[in-house]
């Protein structure tokens, strides 16, 4: 498939359109959010292609939204958002992506700089023990093959229960933490042992658990109901399923591959591989997508318990008020079924996010009563030793965007030319420049997650901002990190 | 212009946000065995004292690119507890892998590879040779 910059028409300063008769399957267009230069760079490698690809599945409705920190993934493009219908669409593992509910919860403080600099080497070492990191590394709760199946089916209900989590914490969570499947008799016996051990850890590759100081804050009543107080510190925490939600994704997109081969599905990409949502086959997977959404939420929950214990016992509560509270905790690789204003109806449509984020604007009502003012809150974190994000969604995010916005700077160098490229020690050098403290395991990931290697993540939020899916309240910068 | 080895191997080839491989081999099995010296050398792994000798694996699926995306997702699961296997013998028919390998205990020190993905995978044979892409989500 050729594609150039001349096959896109501008529809708004960031927006451009790839219109439903570029190609012949298509069936509804691309909409695309970037500036002009994000876009020529997008048609060096295969994310537009991607997105065309997704615009021609069965039943998908009104559009495919790209964001602006789109790049291209594996069928599905990161930054990409496909909506299908509930009624005659199909379900894609592949534009969920292999780390279900991967995504970012935020804590923050009343901790400033001056009163967190003393002890932060010894709570990021603490941390960086608490949360072992690494593709497979176990965390340190050792739970019950039944245990892990209550956290499949009731999510943070499970960390409320066993005394993990506070009692209002839920509401601070996409879906309060947990979706309810409707039972686990898709997942693998593989995908429970491999998910087991590994409750409670963090990961690898962009994962990482990240100490901020709120930088500016540019909406102050936003920043204030949602807690960030400039000089403060905010605390990021990047994960997902783990090894559970991979090898749920690798079961079902093999067998959705094996099921496109009976019944001759021409795909552009086995990545691609579906079902309709009302098959047996659509809604097993849709159950063990959803068990795997509640694994991840739970993870986090976990994650952000063994941050709290660093901070706690590193800092006297009697001298530093220091409380973290979740501000929010959200998804950017999920799917859900979703209420829209489809060709002037309102319809229930199942959204697929992969690498883009829910952004729900004011009085919506999926969101808690503390948001519905501000519309909830957008994590957006930069790359390694850069600032991150925090913005508000906005109305017009379900107008423009299928209610969705981005979840982070994206990358722009591959991992191989990363790798030749940029140099691990610099980059620390690079880090220690910045007075920012990084724990890594692995030096190769150090040049693999450089800055160099994403895009701006200012430029991203700016054309974010400027469409309006989204709007900036408060930019953090980052003082410590583990990588995972 | 071919994008494959022209001779039994594999290497690297660019990806933004993952890491993809090109692939060939002189026969079924020797692609699937190049396939998997190709993620060995991405993760860069180190093998340490054997643990098992002779263990053996049977995969079912219905395609050559299924049975290669469950070969090599099984060594992931191997992986995870941090065993290598090394290939003594395979033997693909229809619809099955057979598998007779050595387990050794293992270190790593390369890209962090989650999941063996099926984007652009298409194993072709071409005078002889078989080839493929294989994408592995990092």
């Amino acid at each position: 498939m050729h594609i150039s910059f001349s096959d896109f028409a501008q529809i708004g300063q960031f927006e451009w359109k790839i219109d439903k008769h570029f190609y012949p399957k298509m069936n509804v267009p691309v909409i695309l959010f970037a500036n002009e230069k994000m876009l020529k760079d997008c048609l060096q490698d295969r994310s537009i292609e991607q997105a065309i690809h997704a615009a021609c599945l069965p039943g998908v409705v009104e559009k495919v939204c790209v964001m602006p920190d789109m790049h291209q993934g594996y069928g599905f493009p990161i930054g990409g958002v496909a909506a299908t219908s509930v009624e005659n669409g199909v379900i894609v593992p592949g534009a969920i992506g292999y780390d279900i509910n991967c995504g970012v919860r935020l804590l923050s403080s009343e901790i400033n700089y001056d009163a967190i600099a003393p002890f932060l080497e010894k709570i990021l070492i603490e941390i960086n023990a608490a949360c072992p990191s690494g593709v497979g590394k176990g965390g340190r709760f050792n739970i019950s093959k039944k245990d892990l199946e209550e956290v499949c089916l009731k999510g943070v209900k499970w960390a409320r229960k066993n005394a993990l989590m506070g009692d209002n914490e839920h509401f601070a969570i996409e879906d309060q933490g947990m979706i309810s499947p409707e039972g686990l008799e898709g997942i693998s016996k593989k995908a429970f042992d491999r998910g087991k051990p590994q409750l409670g850890s963090l990961g690898a590759g962009n994962h990482f658990i990240e100490i901020d100081i709120i930088e500016s804050v540019v909406d102050k009543e936003a920043a204030r109901t949602f807690g960030l107080n400039e000089g403060n510190i905010a605390i990021q925490i990047h994960s997902g399923s783990r090894g559970f939600g991979h090898q749920v994704c690798t079961d079902f997109v093999r067998m959705f591959n094996d099921n496109a081969n009976t019944n001759k599905y021409c795909l552009p990409d086995r990545e691609l591989a579906y079902a309709p949502l009302d098959s047996n086959l659509g809604k097993k997977y849709l159950s063990s997508m959803q068990a795997a959404a509640n694994f991840a939420f739970v993870n986090r929950q976990l994650l952000a318990f063994a941050v709290r214990e660093s901070f706690y016992s590193n800092l006297d509560k009697h001298v530093i008020p220091s409380e973290l509270i979740t501000v929010y905790d959200l998804a950017h690789n999920i799917g859900k079924i979703e209420s829209f204003i489809v060709e002037g109806k309102a319809q229930e449509v199942f959204i697929h996010r992969k690498g883009a984020t829910r952004s729900l604007g004011p009085g919506n009502a999926s969101l808690p009563d503390a948001y519905k003012d501000t519309g909830q809150p957008v994590l957006v974190p930069g790359s390694m030793g850069t600032s991150s994000w925090i913005l508000s969604g906005t109305n017009l995010a379900a107008e423009k965007s299928l209610n969705s916005c981005c979840h982070g700077a994206g990358r722009v160098l591959s991992r191989s030319k990363a790798r030749k490229k940029i140099d691990s020690e610099q980059v620390l050098d690079q880090m220690r420049e910045k007075g920012i403290l990084v724990l890594s395991g692995s030096k190769q990931l150090l040049s693999e997650e450089a800055p160099q290697a994403y895009k701006e993540v200012s430029d991203v939020v700016d054309i974010i901002d400027s469409v309006g899916i989204a709007k900036k309240v408060a930019k953090l910068s980052p003082i410590a990190v583990v990588k995972g | 212009m071919n994008l494959f080895p022209e001779t039994t191997g594999f290497y690297e080839v660019n990806h933004t946000a993952d890491v993809a491989i090109a692939v060939t081999g002189e026969c079924i099995e020797s692609l699937f065995i190049q396939s998997l010296k190709g993620l060995e050398h991405i993760i860069c792994v180190q093998r340490h004292e054997v643990i098992k000798r002779q263990s053996k694996m049977a995969i079912y699926a219905n395609s050559y690119e299924s049975l290669l995306v469950a070969f090599l997702n099984e060594t992931l699961v191997l992986l995870e507890k941090e065993t290598w296997l090394v290939c003594d013998q395979l033997k693909i028919g229809k619809g099955q892998l057979e598998l007779t390998y050595d387990l050794f205990r293992c270190s790593k020190y390369g890209s962090e590879v989650k999941a063996v993905t099926y984007n652009m995978m298409d194993i072709i044979e071409h005078q002889g040779m078989y080839s493929t892409m294989i994408v592995f989500d990092v």
